[in-house]
C-alpha cells in the first residue's frame, strides 16, 4: 500500500539478505557494532569493513544510494565528534608530531587519526543500521527482538508483551498519520492557521488538531481491546503466523560472517604489524 | 466507507457462510435493504427489544417501524408511493418482487414522464470550477509513488448539485481537496471562483497567498466523519471556530447570530445545544454540528465528502433535505461524494463517475445511470428506479423518465390513465 509508512525505510524486494533470520540480522549487526569499536585499529580494517558492507549492499539488491542517505541523520554528529576529538583529544606522553600549529591549536598526527578512526566507527554503524532497517520489516525486526530478548523472560520481565506493544505501536503508525492528516485538513478548511501564519499561531492552531487526534486514538485503543477480547486474546500460548525459520540459508551466512569478520580482525592486526 | 461492490462482496461472505457452514450470523446495519435477505430480524430502541420477525413482519409494521427511528427497504417505498398513486403493484421488500409485480401490471409501450424534478429547478450561472488536465501523484519520485489523478479536465457551473461517484481509491477525495487548495496543484491547471489555483508567475503565487483565506471561506469542506473533527468545549464554540479564522473583525454579537442561524440550519434547536459538550451528542447530531461549523460563514461552494456514511435511515433522510434546503439559498453549488446511487439519482442535477483517477462518466443523472454496463465496470451500483426501467425493457416497457422515483410515478400513472 502506498501509505504504508509503518513500512518505515524498508526497502520492500526479495534478496538473500532480506531473507535471512532477523534474529541473525540482529546478531550480526552486534557484531559489527563490537568490531567497529573494540576490534579495529588501523585504516586497512576499516577499509575491508567497508568492502564487507558493500558487499553485503550488493547482495541484499538496495540501492546504494538508499544505503548511503541513512548516514544524512548523523553526518553532523560525525562532524561534531570528529571536530570536538580533533581540538580536545590530544594524545599525552607519546612522541607524536605536531603538524598544525597556529595560535593556541595543535594539532598532531595521533589527534587526527584519532578523530577520523572515530568518524569511521560511527559511519560503519550507521550504514550497518541503515541496511538492517532496509532489508527487515519492523514486524520481523521485533519478532527477532523478542527471541532475543528471550532470556530476559526468565527474570519475569515480560518480553511478549513489550514486544506485541512494539508491534501494535508500528502497526498504528500510518492509521495515526491518516487520521492527523485528515484533521489538519478538516481544520484547515475550516480556516485554522496551521500551515501560515506565524509560530505562535501554528502552535495555538495545534489544540483543534491534537484533541479530535486523542478522542480518536482513545477510540482506536478501546476497539483493538475489544476485538482482542472478542478473540480471546490472553497472550498465553500465543503461537506466530510467520514462523521464524533457522535454515540452510541462515548457517551458511552466519558461518559466511564469522569468517569475514575473524578475517578482518586478522588482517587488521596482521597489516597493522607491517 | 466501502464501495457498493465491496459491501455486496462482504454481504455475499455472511450469506455463504450461512448457507453453507450453518454459521449462525449476526449482522447490525442501518441499511433496510441489507436487512431484507435475513431471516429474521431484530428492532431495538434505547435498549429494548422492539420487534421480532421476519423481514416481511417487520417491515410491515409500520408504527413499529417508524417509532424506532427506521424506514422501509427501498422498494417497499417505491411501490408504497405507487400504491397511493392508483397502481395496484404488490408492496415488495425486494427489489426482484417489485420487478414482477409491475412487469405483470403495466402494458406493453411507451411511458412518459411530463412533470420535471427538483434538481433543475436552480438555474445554472458562470462557469465556478475550471481545471484542463489535472493530474496528481502522491509521493512523486519515491518507490510509493502513485498515480491518484489523471488529466482532469472538467468545468462545474454555479448553480449545480453534483454528485460524484466512483470506487473505492478513484480519486474523488484527492479532487475534491484541489479545490481549496488542501492538496496543491501539481500538473495541470484549476481556477476557482475566477481565482487561478496553478501559478507560474511569482506574482500570481503571493496573490494567492492572499486570497488562500477567502478561497477557503468560499468554499466550504465537509469532510468523511466529520463528527471526528469536532474539538470545542461547546458546540457554540466548535461551531464559531471557523467565524473567528475567517473573518476575525466580526463582533461578539455578529458571531453569536451567524452561529446560531448555522446551528438552526441544521434542524438543531440553538438554545438547547449551544452550551452542551459536542461529545455528548448523538451520532447523527454530532454530524450536523460539524456541517454548521462549515456553513456558519455561508461558503458559495459547498463540498461534502461522503456525509451519509454511517447515518440511520431517518438521519439520512433529514441529511439530504438539509443539503436541498441549503441548495440555491445559503450554498449556490454543492458537490456532493456518496457511495448512495439512489440519493445521488434522487438528488443531484449532474453525475461524475471517477475511476482509477479519470472521469469515466459524466452527464445528467438518467444518461449516466442508464449505462448499466458502464457502470458495472466501474464496480458501481444502479439505483433502485435504474434497475426497475431497464429491466421493465425486457418485457417491452419502455420507461422514460428522468429516472428519480417521483419522475418514475409520474410517467407511470401518466400511461395507466
Ligand atoms: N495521503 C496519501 N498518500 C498516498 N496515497 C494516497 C493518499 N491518499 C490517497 N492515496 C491514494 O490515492 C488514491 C485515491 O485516493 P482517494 O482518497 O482520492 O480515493 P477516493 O475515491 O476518495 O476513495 P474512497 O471512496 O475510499 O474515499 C488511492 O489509491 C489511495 O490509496
Ligand atoms: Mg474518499
Amino acid at each position: 500500500m502506498s501509505k504504508d509508512v509503518s513500512l518505515g525505510q524498508y526497502y520492500p524486494i526479495s534478496s538473500p539478505i532480506h531473507r535471512l533470520n532477523p534474529c541473525l540480522k540482529l546478531l550480526v549487526f552486534i557484531g559489527f557494532i563490537i568490531v567497529a569499536f573494540w576490534g579495529i585499529s588501523n585504516f586497512w580494517g576499516f577499509g575491508f569493513l567497508f568492502l564487507l558492507l558493500l558487499v553485503i549492499t550488493l547482495v541484499s539488491k538496495v540501492p546504494i544510494k538508499s544505503v548511503l542517505s541513512s548516514l544524512k541523520a548523523i553526518l553532523f554528529l560525525v562532524i561534531i565528534t570528529a571536530l570536538i576529538n580533533l581540538f580536545f583529544g590530544a594524545r599525552k606522553g607519546e612522541t607524536d608530531p605536531i603538524w598544525i600549529n597556529f595560535w593556541f591549536i595543535k594539532i598532531s598526527r595521533g589527534v587526527i587519526v584519532d578523530a577520523s578512526f572515530l568518524a569511521c566507527r560511527l559511519i560503519i554503524i550507521a550504514l550497518a543500521s541503515g541496511l538492517l532497517t532496509l532489508t527487515t520489516s519492523p514486524i520481523e525486526l521485533t519478532d527477532g527482538l523478542e527471541i532475543l530478548l528471550y532470556p530476559l523472560k526468565l527474570i519475569k520481565i515480560p518480553v511478549h508483551t513489550l514486544a506485541l506493544i512494539m508491534s501494535i505501536a508500528l502497526r498504528f503508525i500510518p492509521t495515526l498519520t491518516e487520521k492527523t492528516q485528515t484533521i489538519m485538513s478538516a481544520q484547515k478548511a475550516r480556516g485554522s492557521k496551521l500551515d501560515s501564519g506565524n509560530f505562535i499561531n501554528k502552535i495555538k492552531a495545534l489544540v483543534p488538531v491534537l484533541i479530535p487526534l486523542l478522542i480518536g486514538s482513545f477510540n482506536v485503543a478501546d476497539q483493538l481491546g475489544d476485538a482482542m477480547d472478542a478473540r480471546c486474546y490472553t497472550g498465553k500460548n500465543r503461537t506466530k503466523y510467520k514462523i521464524l525459520g533457522f535454515g540452510l540459508r541462515d548457517i551458511v551466512s552466519i558461518i559466511i560472517f564469522a569468517l569475514a569478520i575473524t578475517g578482518i580482525i586478522l588482517l587488521n592486526i596482521f597489516v597493522g604489524k607491517v | 466507507m466501502l464501495d457498493p461492490k465491496v459491501i455486496k462482496e462482504v454481504l455475499n461472505i455472511a450469506h455463504k457462510l450461512n448457507e453453507e457452514e450453518n454459521i449462525t450470523v449476526i449482522l447490525i446495519t442501518h441499511y433496510m435493504d441489507e436487512a431484507v435477505d435475513s431471516d429474521k430480524i431484530v428492532v431495538l430502541k434505547q435498549g429494548k427489544i422492539l420487534n421480532c420477525g421476519t423481514p416481511t413482519e417487520i417491515f410491515n409494521d409500520e408504527k413499529t417501524l417508524l417509532s424506532a427511528g427506521l424506514t422501509f427497504p427501498r422498494p417497499m417505498i417505491l411501490s408504497k408511493q405507487l400504491n397511493s398513486r392508483g397502481i395496484n403493484c404488490q408492496v415488495s421488500i425486494k427489489k426482484q418482487d417489485l420487478l414482477l409485480s409491475l412487469a405483470s401490471i403495466l402494458e406493453k409501450g411507451e411511458y412518459n414522464q411530463q412533470i420535471s424534478c427538483f434538481a433543475n429547478s436552480v438555474s445554472v450561472g458562470e462557469t465556478v470550477i475550471s481545471c484542463q488536465d489535472l493530474s496528481y501523484t502522491y509521493n512523486k519520485k519515491t518507490k510509493f509513488s502513485h498515480d491518484a489523478l489523471k488529466d482532469i479536465n472538467l468545468d462545474i457551473k454555479q448553480g449545480e448539485f453534483i454528485g460524484v461517484i466512483g470506487h473505492t481509491g478513484s480519486g474523488k477525495s484527492t479532487f475534491i481537496q484541489h479545490i481549496n487548495r488542501l492538496i496543491e496543484v501539481d500538473t495541470g491547471s484549476l481556477q476557482v471562483n475566477g481565482l487561478n489555483l496553478s501559478p507560474k508567475k511569482r506574482k500570481e503565487k503571493k496573490a494567492l497567498k492572499q486570497s488562500l483565506c477567502d478561497l477557503r471561506k468560499n468554499v466550504g469542506m465537509v469532510f468523511q466523519y466529520p463528527e471526528n473533527q469536532l474539538f470545542g468545549e461547546t458546540v457554540y464554540f466548535d461551531v464559531s471556530f471557523g467565524v473567528k479564522n475567517f473573518m476575525p473583525k466580526t463582533t461578539k454579537k455578529q458571531i453569536e447570530e451567524m452561529v446560531s442561524v448555522a446551528i438552526q440550519r441544521v434542524g438543531l434547536n440553538y438554545e438547547e445545544i449551544k452550551e452542551k459538550s459536542p461529545f455528548e451528542l448523538s451520532g447523527g447530531q454530532k454530524r450536523r454540528v460539524a456541517i454548521a461549523g462549515v456553513i456558519v460563514t455561508t461558503p458559495q461552494i459547498l463540498i461534502l465528502d461522503e456525509p451519509l456514511a454511517g447515518l440511520d435511515p431517518q438521519g439520512k433522510v433529514e441529511l439530504i433535505n438539509l443539503l436541498k434546503n441549503l441548495f440555491g439559498k445559503v450554498c449556490k453549488t454543492i458537490i456532493l461524494i456518496s457511495h448512495d446511487m439512489d440519493e445521488i439519482c434522487q438528488s443531484c442535477s449532474r453525475v461524475i463517475a471517477f475511476d482509477n483517477g479519470k472521469i469515466a462518466l459524466d452527464g445528467k443523472p438518467q444518461e449516466v445511470f442508464s449505462k448499466v454496463e458502464e457502470l458495472k465496470d466501474l464496480r458501481l451500483d444502479i439505483p433502485l428506479v435504474s434497475y426497475l426501467v431497464q429491466g421493465l425493457k425486457e418485457y417491452g416497457i419502455n420507461i422514460n423518465c428522468d429516472l428519480t422515483s417521483e419522475g418514475f410515478i409520474d410517467s407511470i400513472t401518466r400511461g395507466i390513465c
